[in-house]
């Protein structure tokens, strides 16, 4: 039925992450130098659209810029308008029976064939990671190993999913099968921040699930997801179950999220993007046959405790990195940490040496620890909450990127001391290098600023108590709550992610129960008794686990 | 791409401790076998001489070790309950964390042991009782803190040396410190250490006589990622440059005061970086040539023995004379975990006899290169130190191009033996208060405690001297 793979795949061995580079190598930093060159060498990369494996240029053109040095242009992409969504659309419900219809293991093996070519290309990706959304290099590196265990954790979960169950084994006469089966389909709306491994991970769970995919990147970082939805084609995936338009959220986001012949959308953006898909999903359009699924990931204003008990050394840098690292624009970035009286002052000073001891620069020079922020606004934003920092609250640092900012989208790091958990700083989401400091008597009010925001999405509490520790296990309203660590850089398979509250809807990404918003279940009962006579020979029946 | 990257560059275990090809021929080996034995014998022979032992089990801290070794369960709690200790800032926090820890069901990672019950009666027990053990567990971790740590101040630790001098010991000076995220840490540590550079040699006062030569006599250990907010082996060339930055001031210091500064060796990850800016600061022309520098290879590593050649031709290339301690390792533990949790190849060998063999084909090594490198033996092996000494006999190695050293507060009758018998001994001596200390305390306890560990085999599970002296690099 499909285009390759026509012998039954091998079984997928156990599930492994993927190994970080280590870049204490010779080899790996040369490597990745080289791919840093390698990728300049291609640019400005042509981005079109691609519709049924048909490249397609548009008169309108965007332009991908490195945000580090606004005047190098990455890629040209071209943008889709609302009638190349209802071409693709149309694309897609065609592929869409054969599809659907073709075993697990045959799709699953297109994920594997994909993740192979991935990591024979992984320093190319990140290079390009690099250059286009301003990571440094650890970063960028991690976002394209998070996006092949995306392609190898979904295709195993498919296979594992796929198996037909019997139901109900112990009446002889009846026989129930509860079997997956795709929606149809799917709209993926990527963000920016992580520019391959989330448009990846969705889009990948949505196509090996059984369903066609329309495949929308953020308009700052169309190149990278368009290379990868070429290797996709190139692994063997049938053109028309994955269809590329890039282009304005208003325009093809907005027609992607009413066409009544989708059935599905899966965001990752802003909560006010989000929410209004939300909204728009719930109309049924003429024509529609379908309730719309949407999954939504939305941020969040994460919280680190710093308890009394805390290993002061590994807090201060942990507490550094989760806020500071890629500008603090990850969904799981630290925004806000709450420190004991015992350690305030202490933590605080540190905090502070600390942020004045980061390296500011160039994402592609490897001692860069805090590169630009994604774009003009992003930056305009920050600077607003850098000022109102400055009026309304007590600056503890307030980073110099006087250096950079002609240049490129660079914001000063910044940390401010407010005095209530219900200041601006200390509530609203701001997607930046900007950490607010909160004092907090006792554990049980550290607790109570945690929770104090609209978000759940991840929090983390640095301490030697273990009763606080339970505590903060039962009581921290996270999605993801990570103790004694850094509060950012979840992996595939053992921190699956996403929160709650408004930090979102739908099952966690890289979890057990993700692809399955991606299915329907059917269950048929048939009865097998006739005159008296059942099925005798039903011995061997798979009864439902997990 | 990356695995490829990663296997070729870590030495298989096979490859890695491989003898060199030109070695003795084998029956030269075997008398350098009836040698080692016959020193180590000798040590032991040595060794009851010297009472006091302070490893007898009669004291509290070896007590404490002792039941630690007894029970993994109480070892685990202990060891989680001394890393918090310094961050409890009253004696309520501590009482409360006391029982936390022995009693916390999150922390029963093996099982009950025989303290299972003793946390369940502290539980239930009256405040009277649960105060003495508060002051119990108080008491005992400072002195466990005060058995590896010679002072908070250099004044006291002076006066610790001084003692040590007269009784015919060296020492080589460690400051414990923070860890440093922050350039104003980083520059307060280059203070401290040029400070002790300068003026410890004053500080100690007047030399006792008759001390063994062995270079000078003010010796200071540092660690590197100490000198920078950013220790980054990603960014080779902007951390040499900035660690030499703080590094040339100490040289110079020791270059006018005449003194001797080691570089210690940390984790794997920085190995290479660590031997590259040595290397990039001898490049230096007014460095070029000065001969009392010192660093440490750790030989529990797949790829020590490679990478010890790959040194010496470095130091070679550039007729740079060095001292090269060499150690097993003290990250055994957190090498495995740091490696586990990123799918890379564990760098450390896996196998104890594994560790002293390479250790052994390490010494050779770096006795076959005895005229550019001094070679420092620091173990408390006495299988290790006995083949030492057997190698140093076999190849003539003159006395002031080899010398012994242990850490302070271990294997004080080892120690004492080796003296007796008229080698220079070191004595690895830290300085500083218990907060940031611990880390180092929790490593000399994970030592002191652990199965693999001669000290614990030779003095608390009295293995026969023949098993504890036998060739670790011959099939069992
Ligand atoms: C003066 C001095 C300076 C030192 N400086 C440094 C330094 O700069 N950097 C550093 O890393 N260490 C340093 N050390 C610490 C040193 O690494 C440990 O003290 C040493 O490993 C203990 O070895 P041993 O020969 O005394 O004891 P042994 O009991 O013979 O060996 C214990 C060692 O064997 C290894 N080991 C334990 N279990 C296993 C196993 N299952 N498989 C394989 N190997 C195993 C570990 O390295 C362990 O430390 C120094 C030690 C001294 C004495």
């Amino acid at each position: 039925m499909s285009t390759m793979l026509d012998a039954t795949p091998a079984p997928l061995g156990e599930f492994r992450n993927q190994p970080p580079t280590d870049f204490s190598k010779r080899e790996s930093r040369e490597s990745f130098k080289a791919a840093l060159a390698q990728a300049r060498a291609k640019f400005p990369v042509a981005v079109p659209l691609v519709i049924d494996g048909q490249r397609i240029e548009t008169a309108e053109k965007i332009d991908s810029v490195n945000p580090a040095q606004f005047t190098e242009v990455v890629g040209t992409s071209a943008s889709a308008s609302a009638a190349h969504v209802d071409q693709a659309v149309l694309a897609a419900r065609a592929a869409f029976r054969s599809w659907s219809r073709t075993e697990p293991e045959e799709r699953a093996g297109v994920l594997i064939a994909a993740a192979n070519l991935l990591k024979a290309r992984k320093h190319f990706f990140a290079a390009i990671a690099v250059l286009e959304s301003g990571k440094a290099w650890r970063e960028a590196d991690a976002d394209v190993d998070e996006a092949i265990d995306f392609l190898e954790f979904y295709a195993r979960e498919m296979v594992r999913i796929g198996q037909p169950r019997r139901l109900q084994h112990y009446l002889l006469g009846e026989r129930n099968d509860l079997t997956y089966h795709a929606l149809g389909v799917v709209g993926v709306i990527g963000p920016w921040n992580f520019p391959l491994a989330i448009p990846v991970g969705m889009a990948a769970a949505a196509i090996v699930a059984g369903n066609t995919v329309i495949l929308k990147p953020a308009e700052q970082t169309p190149v990278i997801t368009s290379l990868w939805v070429d290797l996709m084609l190139e692994a063997g995936l049938p053109p028309g179950v994955l269809h590329y338009l890039p282009g304005r959220g208003e325009v093809c986001g907005a027609r992607l999220v009413q066409h009544p012949d989708v059935n599905m959308i899966v965001f990752t953006g802003s909560r006010e993007v989000g929410l209004h898909i939300i909204r728009e999903a719930a109309t049924v359009r003429d024509g529609q046959h379908f309730v719309k699924r949407v999954v939504t990931e939305m941020g969040g204003k994460n919280a680190l405790i710093v308890d009394g008990s805390a290993d002061v050394d590994a807090a201060v840098p942990d507490v550094l990195y989760s806020a500071f690292g890629f500008s603090g624009q990850k969904c799981s970035a630290c925004s806000r940490v709450i420190l004991l009286e015992e350690v305030y002052d202490e933590v605080v000073t540190r905090l502070k040496e600390g942020a004045h001891s980061l390296k500011i620069g160039l994402p592609e020079h490897p001692a860069t620890q805090v590169g630009p922020v994604i774009d003009a606004d992003a930056a305009a934003k920050v600077r607003r909450y850098v000022e109102l920092g400055r009026s309304q609250a007590k600056p503890i640092h307030i980073g110099d990127v006087s250096k950079y900012v002609g240049e490129g989208f660079f914001v000063p790091p910044s940390i401010f001391t407010v005095d209530s958990a219900r200041h601006a700083l200390a509530q609203e989401e701001i997607f930046g290098p900007v950490l607010t400091v909160l004092r907090a008597k006792d554990f049980d009010e550290a607790l109570e600023i945690a929770n104090s925001t609209p978000y759940a999405l991840t929090g983390g509490v640095h301490s030697r108590t273990p009763s606080n520790l339970r505590r903060a296990r039962e009581e921290f309203q996270a999605g993801n709550l990570y103790l004694n660590r850094t509060i950012t850089g979840a992996i595939v398979g053992r921190q699956p992610f996403g929160g709650y509250r408004l930090s979102g809807i739908g099952s966690k990404a890289g979890g057990p129960d993700y692809l399955r918003q991606f299915l329907v279940a059917r269950v048929a009962t048939e009865n097998m008794m006739r005159n008296g006579v059942a099925s005798l020979t039903e011995s061997a029946v798979q009864t439902w686990e997990d | 791409m990356t695995e490829a990257l990663v296997s070729r560059s870590v030495i298989p275990a096979q490859a890695a401790v491989r003898p060199r090809a030109a070695g003795p021929p084998p029956h030269e080996d075997h008398a350098l076998e009836s040698v080692t034995v016959e020193l180590g014998r000798a040590i032991f022979r040595e060794i009851p001489k010297h009472a006091p032992s302070k490893i007898s089990p009669a004291r509290l801290d070896d007590l404490m070790m002792q039941l630690l070794m007894r029970d993994e369960d109480l070892r685990y709690r202990m060891l989680r309950f001394v890393d918090v200790y310094p961050a409890l800032r009253t004696a309520k926090a501590l009482g409360e964390h006391l029982e936390e820890f022995l009693t916390s069901p999150e922390l029963a990672t093996v099982g009950p042991g025989p303290f299972t019950a003793l946390a369940q009666f502290l539980g239930r027990s009256r405040p009277a009782t649960r105060g003495a053990i508060r002051l119990a567990s108080r008491l005992g971790i400072s002195r466990m803190g005060r058995q590896f740590i010679a002072g908070n101040t250099p004044e006291e630790v002076a006066k610790k040396i001084r003692r040590m001098e007269r009784e015919g010991f060296l020492f080589s000076l460690d400051l414990l410190g923070e860890f440093v995220v922050s350039e104003s840490q980083a520059d307060h540590f280059a203070g401290r250490y040029l400070e002790m550079v300068e003026r410890f040699g004053s500080l100690l006062g007047t030399e006792p006589s008759g001390r063994t030569p062995a270079g000078p006599r003010v010796n200071i250990s540092i660690k590197l990622s100490s000198l920078t907010s950013k220790f980054e082996p990603m960014d080779p060339e902007g951390t040499s440059a900035a660690v030499r930055e703080r590094l040339r001031p100490l040289v110079r210091a020791a270059q006018r005061t005449g003194a001797f500064i080691n570089v210690d060796m940390e984790k794997y990850e920085y190995r290479d970086l660590t031997l590259q800016i040595l290397l990039d600061l001898l490049d230096e022309p007014e460095f070029r040539g000065f001969p009392h520098l010192g660093t440490v290879h750790q030989a529990y590593l797949k790829d020590a023995l490679p990478s010890l050649e790959w040194f010496l031709g470095e130091l070679r290339k550039r007729g740079q004379p060095l001292t090269i301690r060499l150690v097993k390792g003290a990250y055994w533990d957190s090498e495995q975990i740091w490696a586990r949790a990123k799918g890379w190849p564990i760098p450390v060998i896996m196998d104890k006899r594994e560790t002293d063999a390479s250790y052994e084909r390490c010494l050779r090594m770096l006795i076959e290169s005895n005229d550019i490198v001094r070679t420092a033996v620091a173990s408390h092996n006495v299988r290790s130190i006995a083949h030492a000494m057997a190698l140093a006999k076999a190849f003539k190695v003159p006395a002031d191009r080899f010398e012994y050293q242990m850490l302070y507060g271990m294997a004080g009758p080892i120690k004492d033996a080796l003296r007796a018998m008229g080698y220079p001994v070191r004595i690895y001596t830290p300085c500083g208060e218990l907060l940031p200390g611990m880390a180092y305390l929790v490593r000399r306890i994970l030592e002191n405690t652990s199965n693999e560990s001669f000290l614990r085999q030779r003095f608390a599970e009295g293995v026969s001297e023949e098993k504890l002296l036998s060739d670790p690099k011959s099939t069992r």
